[in-house]
């Protein structure tokens, strides 16, 4: 072989090489497989997280839902996002993620919002008409802006890229920041909500995943019916709850408990509630659809509770009584 | 004194000689010559050190990540930049402009080409294999540089988002081809038809090919047009988006008109190689 | 049956300059000298017969067919060009293998062919170095070889010795020489008429882009020794040299340099008074001679002026 054909050779096996580099680098993406709903950019939640939840806020944006009740149904975490950076979520944001504890703390929230970020002129923003004061910071490379959030601590935004922001607390944030910078996934190191999230088919319009933890507030037990003695709630290890709201509003609840007693014995206790409600069809008729449009049932260890709500519905329960006296039904005529 | 010797026993059958080579061992052999005088030169030295340049850059945007400065800019985006602005747009076309003008040019002035033009070889195998040389030359000087920057831009964050920027590398392999073989059959046109053909291509790149940014139709008749369309390395930024080309064409139109346009070149190249007489003076 | 070089009424301009005017001659087999002054019209001789130039008008016609245009011919035939022009970075022996490739020759062939025309001259040890490295003489030679390794029917070489020293000279002239008597068709241009003496007795002459005459070397020789012939000579002694020569019946005249050093004399018969010079420049002491009609210059003035 001839030496140009030899620096020829060379070179097309540089490229050759590289291009088997650049296809097996895909492979040790970690964040390139995503996990039921959640994107491969949400394994940078914390790995302490009792939950997860997701929101596709197109999809959300787009419901009949937001159109009926956007002045109540905005989310909380969209107004925060909305005047920390002066981002448009309806317009810029695809997706918002959520993870955190219930049992609070100062890391304890963060979220992740997927879009389509002008990240030059949202820090130009921030920096200069953003409604809350911010002050720039440089934590891992990255540029992050850091707000006083009063006795909560300091909160803090930062551009991963020009699709992924991150936004909580300053301490959650400079975590996630530094799982960016060293590659690392550190939600992957949670096997219960991945677990879970596995579970839940990706596509709706709203998810959630949580651990016993997310539930540690409720009661241990609920009066029993008719005032009689208390019924005690069996735990519940996990839940998973998922919905859309187009055409109707619809609701999945899937709760784990220890045992199939234990599912059984939590359906009943669900449809007891059920019954209940509908039994207030005399004050309300509206209520006995709405518990017409619940079921509960169980399988093996899962309690499983699905709801389909039209929204005439929604807005008939909405509406005040003399309102829905005067838009009720005609009484029937003597 | 003994005879020259014929084929030895064996060996490949007597040449034909009522006939000229076959156009693609005529065009081989040509390559094989051309490649060792454009490898191992002086023109190919400087388009190195042009063409690896953005390895250089890579490395030093490397450098700032690991000093903790913050970059205005992400390592995919400024790989887009490199791509779409430095190659595309200047160095790719520089480098076809002074290879391929020379093809025929350089035989001529260093007399040689009369070795070339007393084989049996058709004269379209001859330009044909010279094409050939000079694209191997500078895809072999320039791919891997482009790998090279890919790979030290797109992980400089770590792995994480590189699955899709993977596809971008490869078709942006295939841009820097197809440029340098549309940009190099324009001018070696030039080169067969013109006595001095740089400063035109000069003209072209430089004047001609602007009208690229004047909305309309006219983008269409230009390379540049097509090339930059192809290249869809499109960031949100503002402060970015201005380096990229405004009108993106069809991609598909794209393909076509450049593939059908180098052809052309390469034709009508042809077609004036074959019919022109070089006379070559002590 | 047709020559191997066949010239029809071809003529060649470049704008207003005729550089071959109504040329018509059949080269038959054998060795041909093409002998004219510079300017003369024999580069473009060979060019047209090359294929490498279209004629103007008329026709060229090599092996059969039209030497424009037919670049199969080149299977049969070799061209060493006047121009000093190589890949300088090649060596030798890739100088040729590459060009035998183009030629159609499989690479063990290739190499074959190349090492014998490289022996042929005696050029095989210095195979390996670059072309850029040689000396004008082996440069010329490795022109040579390109031109004969592929074993040509028909031989264009112009001014195929030039810058060669005497030995490497006889050596291509025997080379040459023998390729006539194999019977190949040997075109050597030159403005030198002992160097193409050498090699044949049959040439074309050519001035001012026409063929003046062609045939035997003898009659040209004929036609010089009936042109005055003038020598000049150095000399310790002058003009004992002048008294030795002037007895001569050939002797036309005679004159002293204003140095008193030279004697220039002229003759009629040049070959009779070499002939009888050595004797009487050993007596008188010549340290230095040249003669300004050595060339073919002075010989075509002559000729076109009769």
């Amino acid at each position: 072989m001839s030496r140009s054909r030899l620096v020829v050779f060379i070179s097309m096996l540089v490229v050759g090489l590289g291009s088997l580099a650049a296809v097996g680098a895909v492979y040790l993406d970690p964040a390139r497989a995503a996990v039921g709903p959640l994107p491969p950019e949400g394994l940078l939640l914390p790995a302490d997280a009792r939950f997860v939840a997701g929101l596709d806020v197109k999809r959300f944006t787009a419901s009949p839902f937001y159109k009926r009740f956007r002045a109540q149904a905005r989310p909380e975490a969209l107004r925060d996002l909305e005047e920390k950076t002066g981002i448009v979520p309806e317009r810029d944001v695809d997706q918002v993620l959520v993870a955190g504890r219930p049992e609070g703390g100062p890391a304890a929230g963060v979220a992740i919002a997927l879009g389509s970020f002008d990240t030059y002129k949202l820090g130009r923003s921030i920096e200069t008409g953003s409604k809350r004061k911010a002050t720039a910071r440089t934590i891992e490379g990255f540029t992050a802006y850091v707000f006083d959030e009063g006795g909560k601590g300091p909160g803090a935004v930062a551009f991963i890229d020009r699709q992924t922001l991150v936004m909580g607390s300053l301490p959650a944030v400079e975590a996630a920041l530094r799982s960016r910078s060293q590659g690392a996934v550190p939600l992957k190191s949670n096997a219960g909500l991945m677990a879970l999230l596995e579970r839940v088919k990706p596509g709706a319009t709203f998810w959630m995943v949580g651990d016993q933890s997310l539930l540690s507030n409720l009661p241990g037990s609920v009066p029993g019916p008719g005032g009689g003695a208390p019924v005690t709630l069996p735990a519940l290890q996990s839940l998973i709850v998922t919905g859309d709201l187009d055409p109707v509003v619809s609701l999945s609840i899937t709760g784990d408990t220890p045992d199939g007693e234990s599912a059984q014995n939590l359906a009943n206790i669900l449809n007891g509630f059920v019954g209940l409600l509908a039994l207030q069809a005399a004050q309300k008729p509206e209520l006995k659809d709405l518990a017409t449009a619940i079921s509960v049932s169980t399988e093996a260890n899962h309690v499983l509770v699905s709801a389909r709500f039209p929204y005439e519905l929604l807005e008939a329960l909405q509406a005040t009584p003399g309102a829905a006296a005067q838009t009720g039904p005609a009484p029937p005529a003597p | 004194m003994s005879a020259l010797p014929g084929p030895a026993a064996g060996e490949a059958p007597p040449r034909d000689t009522t006939r000229p080579l076959a156009f693609l061992p005529a065009a081989r052999g040509v390559f094989g010559l051309a490649l060792e005088g454009m490898v191992w030169s002086r023109r190919s030295l400087l388009m190195a050190v042009l063409l690896g340049l953005p390895v250089v850059f890579a490395l030093l945007y490397r450098g700032f990540l690991v000093a903790k400065v913050p970059a205005r800019v992400t390592g995919l985006d400024l790989y887009a930049i490199i791509v779409a602005v430095y190659y595309v747009r200047n160095v790719l076309p520089l480098a076809a402009l002074f290879y391929a003008t020379s093809l025929i040019a350089d035989e001529v002035e260093g007399r040689t080409l009369t070795y070339l033009l007393t084989r049996p070889l058709p004269r379209p195998a001859i330009l044909a294999g010279k094409f050939a040389a000079y694209l191997g030359t500078t895809l072999a000087l320039t791919l891997p540089a482009l790998v090279a920057t890919f790979l030290l831009l797109a992980t400089a964050r770590g792995f994480a988002g590189i699955g899709t920027a993977v596809p971008e590398l490869f078709r942006d392999m295939g841009v820097v081809a197809l440029a340098l073989a549309s940009y190099g059959a324009l001018f070696t046109l030039l080169g067969v038809v013109l006595r001095r053909p740089v400063i035109p291509g000069l003209l072209f790149l430089f004047v001609w090919e602007l009208v690229v940014h004047i909305p309309g139709y006219l983008p269409r008749l230009t390379l540049t047009g097509w090339l930059g369309s192809l290249v869809h390395h499109q960031p949100a930024e503002e402060g970015l988006a201005g380096l990229f080309q405004r009108q993106v064409l069809p991609v598909g139109e794209g393909l076509v008109v450049l593939l059908a346009a180098s052809a052309l070149f390469l034709a009508l190249s042809v077609w004036v190689f074959s019919r022109r007489e070089y006379v070559m003076e002590q | 049956m047709t020559a191997p070089l066949e010239y029809a009424r071809a003529s060649r301009w470049y704008g207003p300059v005729i550089a071959l005017n109504d040329v018509s001659v059949a080269v038959p087999p054998g060795v041909t000298g093409l002998l004219g002054p510079n300017g003369a019209g024999k580069s473009t001789f060979l060019k047209l017969a090359a294929g490498l130039l279209a004629p103007s008008q008329g026709e060229v016609r090599l092996l059969g067919r039209p030497a424009w245009g037919s670049p199969e011919a080149f299977h049969r035939v070799g061209l060493c060009p006047e121009v000093d022009a190589f890949w300088e970075h090649l060596t030798g022996l890739e100088f040729l293998t590459a060009l035998l490739r183009l030629t159609g020759f499989g690479e063990k062939e290739c190499r074959e062919r190349a090492e014998n025309a490289l022996h042929q001259v005696a050029l095989h040890d210095a195979k390996d170095r670059k072309v850029g490295g040689y000396s004008k003489g082996m440069r010329q030679r490795v022109k040579l070889a390109q031109s004969i390794a592929h074993d040509p029917d028909v031989l264009l070489l112009d001014e195929p010795v030039s810058g060669m020293d005497p030995v490497n000279r006889r050596r291509v002239i025997d080379l040459v020489k023998k390729m006539g008597r194999e019977g190949k068709t040997v075109v050597v241009s030159s403005h030198i008429l002992h160097e193409v003496e050498a090699m044949t007795r049959r040439v074309l002459l050519i001035h001012n882009g026409r063929i003046l005459a062609e045939g035997d070397v003898r009659e040209i020789r004929d036609l010089m020794d009936e042109h005055p012939h003038t020598v000049s000579l150095r000399a310790r002694d002058p003009r004992h040299l002048a008294r030795a020569v002037v007895a001569s019946p050939h002797v036309l005249s005679l004159s002293f340099g204003a140095d008193g050093e030279w004697l220039t004399v002229q003759t009629a018969r040049p070959d009779e008074f070499y002939s009888a010079l050595p004797e009487a420049a050993v007596e008188a002491g010549v340290t230095e001679m040249y003669s300004p009609d050595e060339d073919l210059e002075s010989v075509f003035r002559y000729l076109v002026a009769r």
